[in-house]
């Protein structure tokens, strides 16, 4: 009787063992998240090369960011809806929006902890949105001055993000442009391994912002401030050709945003 | 391993009938005999065949307890035992002098006919008994303890059934008889799957959704890997959009089920679709005869009325009930309100011949808090028993008859049972928010609308299933051959749409489907005594074709030019013109092998060890054209060791198992699904320990089950499912003191259930559940009061967690990334409930 005591109390013991035991796979963590502008700048002037010749020096510029998310898988051609979210598995977000100066390297925090899941990163989504829902808030504030060979284009200006930008739906696809979609910068391609303890790090490359611009001289057409900078454009999608560049330009994938993950 | 089948007596009636007998009339005028109040069916024992009568001799005292039983005519073989354990659990009304309750002497002839059914199936036909009037006997005379004594007396009639159920199919194969733990407070039938070792109940979905049932590391959803029967009429939903399998038990008065059996495993070959983790076949039965009337009101403006009727003539197996009940429920958006009726009767077409018609009708309607976001309850954005959506609930129906008869011919038993069931049932869950709605192409602009589940479902089943069993020696000692079949065809349609928030306005339909299933299965069950007394080898073999023809008529979505906004079932696609329709049939056989070997018992212990193979079909949304293996395959296999016996006068059972089990294609919850969906395959391994101590005064059980599931690719664990789990359930009974000469006898009950840390999404575990729950009762004379608490330690708890995505737009960015969610726990809740007995009603 003592051995099939024993020999129960054993089995019992065993059971309770292998019974809680093991995990489901990964972890649930908060992280901290900044922002910061390009290493190619001191806080002060910031000036670069466009691809199509320009000389550009910045003297402002100031992107609203935020809420930020990190995506554990590439999202297949077709397989996005018009607006909204990715499919895959969002891995990481901070869910705060912050001003970043994009001349400055300096760390700027959210505020917020971020959320995430151990996991393999492969893209990455910055949204703009409005502050509060209001459609005129400006987005993206820039100031400085394009030159290239004996033109000299100095312009200041804001963007909003709002439904002047939408390209006009057909009336058989009429969910196809949805403002949604315009306010997200989707895909930008990343890859590393969420962790406990790492910092997510948004860094905003404001160069890339005027890759698409080739001619600056078209802002001439918006009017000019009283320091003489040329205005960007009101109009949306039917604001001059520079404008429309520098907007697709901070909506860029790629170059535009770099997302990084800083391990403890 | 003896085969066990019940035999009661309906001296039930008998006795009713002897205050107004010529032998009650020459009692002294101002005497009155006494009178059962409730009574217990004798067991039949196993591996007789013997048609005999034992007589028990029983001493009453003023309460009506039973003071002493004696054998005044043995005839052996385990049938005196059997009488003698039975006739202690009777209660009777005092027999009464000038008014005033004195002690008696009664005999009670138990008959013992051979079970018509032997080894029925468990969830057929089931009990059936042969009743039979039995010759008046000449009354005898006594008095007891110097108390002017009622002359004892025999019945001038007595109604006998011989009941059976299946032989045991392995270690895990429990025949739970509710007993005394009847008294633990519980809310609806499925909870008596407490009794059970290993099963947690959650549910999600409000008081009119079919609970979600774990059992040995399965999440069976709500009953998609569990069998459920009624009196061997199916319960699960075959086709059902929110799971095929879907098993609402709701419809089941608590105080009607008699015994339910569990088999943890597909180890008895009449075990058919759905039994994967299992099965759960109720047995209905009304002990308390005569009419009762209850009323029952507690927290949360809950109110319940309940009428129940046996006729004292009748077997226990004829009964009627009805309930209605309303709530408010706790916290937001859990109101409900629903009603229920059962009715039976079981009757005689020959002297070997029973039938027993059936038939049950139930409705409700109900509201559902659904789940929060863990994080939302932390900061105060939501309180713990809120909600984000009050569309969220249900309503449900279901009437159903079932006529089954079953004879006996020399050693042959044949059975028959035909069962026709509507069901309706519509459901609205919201698991994500705003997360699913996205801007398609094809859509209008619009923002997101809300995740709003508005599934909406018919079901019609017709069937019948029946059986023959019959016994041949051989190597000297009978072996018995049971062959069997069941057949049933499911007519479903169902819809499912997404609702705008908040105003129940359908904007898209995401399943518009009609389907007929058909499943015709067989089987043959053996039982063999290869010629050494102690070993015994059961099980066979059960073969199941299972058929599909589906219509989706909604099969074309929105993808080409051209198609029609916003219109989610287009006749269109990129050849061009189409009907919206696809439709898809398939159908497949599968034979399932299933084997115990049993040894002992030796004192008591009996070891056993069973291998079984069972299936359990997709949903018709799976189904394409010619699906080659519209199933999942389980295969299971354990070893244990039972033991029964006695401690000092009370019962005593207990059992030790290891088992595993492999599913193939297993079922895990998917949140945008807002139910299970296909996954890959799943293995088990565990150990589960019960024990049950039953006496005259105390019934007392315990059980624990601790296993490991995990995916067969990763080795991961399964998530949800609990891999701890405790219950223990109390009943303890006796004389308080007396009123008017009448004593009042209380009971008290208890159950008490721990679930541990369950394994969640992403590493993570959930919190622990520890609950209490009381009861305690007086009953004096014909009137009863009752107060039972219901998590009496008023613990907030998380009945139901979860880690996925969801954005209730609680916050001001979408959330996007897995979260905690949960459904409460009920809080601590109080129920009083008075109840008055007519046993006379129908006498």
């Amino acid at each position: 009787m003592k051995r099939l005591t024993i020999g129960v109390v054993l089995a019992i013991g065993l059971a309770l063992g292998i019974g809680c035991s093991g995990s489901t796979g990964s972890q649930v963590f908060a992280f901290h998240a900044v922002a910061r502008g390009t290493d190619g700048a001191s806080g002060g002037a910031y000036t670069f090369t466009t691809p199509s010749g320009w000389s550009v020096t910045l003297t402002r510029a100031r992107l609203r960011v935020g809420p930020v998310y990190v995506n554990h898988a590439v999202p297949i051609s077709q397989s996005r809806s018009t607006g909204g979210y990715s499919s895959g598995r969002y891995i990481a977000q901070v869910l705060a929006q912050v001003t970043v100066d994009a001349l400055s390297p300096s760390p700027v925090p959210f505020g917020v902890d971020g959320e995430g899941v151990a996991e393999v990163a492969q893209t990455g989504e910055v949204w703009l949105l409005p502050d509060g829902g209001d459609d005129a808030t400006p987005i993206l504030e820039v100031a400085g001055t394009a030159t290239r060979a004996e033109t000299t284009v100095p312009f200041a200006g804001a963007l909003p993000i709002d439904s002047s930008w939408l390209t006009p739906a057909s009336p058989a696809t009429p969910g196809e442009s949805p403002l949604l979609a315009l306010r997200q910068v989707t895909d930008i391609p990343v890859l590393f391994s969420t962790q406990p303890g790492g910092t997510l790090v948004v860094r905003v490359e404001p160069a890339r912002w005027f890759d698409a611009v080739s001619d600056f001289s078209t802002l001439a057409g918006n009017g000019a401030a009283a320091d003489g900078s040329f205005h960007l454009g009101a109009d949306g999608l039917a604001s001059d050709a520079a404008t429309v560049a520098i907007f697709r330009g901070f909506h860029a994938h790629e170059g535009a945003y770099a997302l990084q993950w800083q391990a403890p | 391993m003896r085969r066990r089948a019940r035999a009661c007596t309906f001296s039930v009636a008998a006795l009713a009938v002897l205050a107004t007998s010529p032998i009650a009339l020459a009692q002294p005028a101002h005497v009155t005999a006494p009178d059962p109040i409730s009574h217990v069916d004798a067991m039949y024992p196993a591996g007789e065949e013997l048609d005999t009568t034992v007589i028990v001799t029983v001493v009453i005292d003023k309460t009506g307890k039973v003071l002493e039983a004696t054998i005044t005519e043995p005839v052996g073989h385990g049938f005196d035992e059997a009488a003698l354990e039975a006739a202690k659990q009777w209660v009777f009304r005092p027999a009464l002098r000038d008014g005033v309750a004195v002690r008696a002497r009664v005999h009670i002839p138990f008959h013992f006919s051979p079970p018509a059914v032997a080894g029925a199936p468990p969830h057929a036909h089931g009990d059936v008994h042969v009743a039979e009037k039995r010759p008046k006997k000449k009354p005898a005379t006594g008095a007891e303890g110097g108390t002017p004594g009622i002359e004892d007396a025999a019945p001038d009639e007595v109604t006998v059934s011989g009941v059976s159920r299946p032989a045991s199919h392995g270690a895990s194969d429990i025949d739970i008889q509710i007993g005394q733990l009847r008294a633990v407070p519980r809310k609806n039938a499925q909870e008596l799957l407490k009794l059970a070792p290993g099963v947690f109940l959650s549910n999600e979905g409000g008081e009119g959704h079919a609970e979600q049932v774990f059992l040995r590391g399965f999440d069976a959803r709500e009953g998609q890997d569990i069998e459920f029967s009624l009196n061997g009429m199916p319960i699960n939903d075959v086709g059902n959009p929110h799971g095929s399998g879907y098993a609402d038990t709701h419809f089941i008065l608590p105080e009607l089920v008699e015994s339910l059996r569990v088999t943890e495993g597909p180890y008895d070959p009449r075990q058919g679709n759905f039994a994967v983790a299992g099965s759960a076949a109720y047995t209905l039965g009304l002990a308390e005869r005569g009419l009762t009337a209850q009323y029952g009101f507690g927290s949360f403006g809950t109110h319940r009325a309940l009428l129940l009727w046996g006729p004292p003539k009748e077997s226990t197996h004829t009964f009627g009930g009805a309930e209605i009940y309303k709530t408010d429920g706790f916290g937001q958006n859990r109101r409900a309100q629903r009603g229920t009726a059962m009715a039976q009767y079981e009757g005689k077409l020959g002297p070997k011949t029973t039938f027993r018609l059936l038939g049950t009708a139930y409705a409700t309607h109900y509201g559902s808090a659904g789940v929060l976001r863990a994080d939302d309850e932390q900061v105060g954005r939501a309180g713990f028993y809120d909600t984000y959506d009050a569309t969220q609930g249900g309503d449900a129906s279901r009437a159903s008859i079932a006529f089954d008869v079953a004879s006996r011919t020399g050693q042959t038993t044949l059975a028959q049972q035909v069962f026709v069931t509507h069901r309706t049932m519509r459901l609205r869950e919201n698991f994500t928010g705003f997360l699913l709605d996205t801007q398609g192409a094809f859509q209008s602009p619009h923002d997101p609308r809300g995740d709003l589940i508005d599934l909406d479902t018919t079901m019609n089943t017709i069937g019948a299933r029946g059986s023959a069993r019959t016994k041949a020696d051989l190597f000297g000692v009978p072996q018995e051959l049971e062959l069997g079949y069941l057949a049933r065809v499911d007519d479903v349609t169902g819809t499912q749409q997404r609702d705008r928030f908040g105003t129940l306005v359908p904007y898209t339909k995401e399943l518009d489907s009609s389907a007929v299933m058909t499943n015709v299965g067989m089987f043959a069950d053996a039982s063999v005594k290869p010629g050494i007394d102690w070993i015994t080898v059961r099980g066979g073999v059960r073969g199941d074709l299972f058929t599909y023809d589906v219509n989706n008529h909604c099969a074309a979505p929105p993808d080409a030019r051209g198609a029609v906004v916003d219109q989610p079932c287009q006749s269109l696609d990129r050849s061009g013109y189409r009907e919206p329709n696809t439709r898809s049939s398939t159908s497949s056989v599968l034979a399932q092998p299933r084997a115990t070997v049993l040894l002992g018992p030796f004192s008591g212990l009996t070891l056993a060890a069973s291998y079984g193979m069972g299936a359990r079909t997709v949903d018709p949304v799976y189904v394409t054209q010619d699906t080659k293996t519209p199933f999942a395959r389980v295969d299971a296999a354990e070893g244990g060791i039972v033991y029964a016996g006695t401690f000092r006068d009370m019962r005593l059972g207990a059992r030790s198992v290891f088992f595993g089990t492999h599913v193939d294609k297993d079922l895990v919850f998917s949140e945008t699904s807002g139910r299970n969906v296909l996954a890959g395959g799943t293995s088990r391994t565990g150990w589960m320990g019960e024990g049950r101590l039953t006496g005259s005064w105390i019934d007392q059980a315990i059980n624990v089950t601790a296993v490991k599931a995990k995916y067969d690719d990763t080795g991961l664990l399964l998530p949800y499912v609990p891999d701890l789990v405790l219950r223990s359930e109390t009943a303890v009974s006796g004389d308080l003191f007396s009123i008017a000469g009448r004593d009042v006898r209380g009971t008290l009950s208890a159950g008490l259930g721990y679930v541990g840390r369950r394994a969640l999404p992403y590493g993570q575990r959930s919190d622990t559940i520890f609950t209490v729950d009381v009861g305690a009762s007086a009953r004096w004379t014909r009137y009863q009061i009752g107060l039972s608490s219901q998590n009496l330690l008023d613990r907030r708890y998380r009945l139901g967690e979860f880690n996925y995505v969801s954005d209730f737009h609680s916050q001001p960015y979408p959330t996007l990334v897995a979260a905690r969610h949960f459904t409460a726990g009920a809080p601590r809740t109080f129920m009083l409930t008075l109840t008055i007995f007519f046993p006379e009603v129908g006498g």
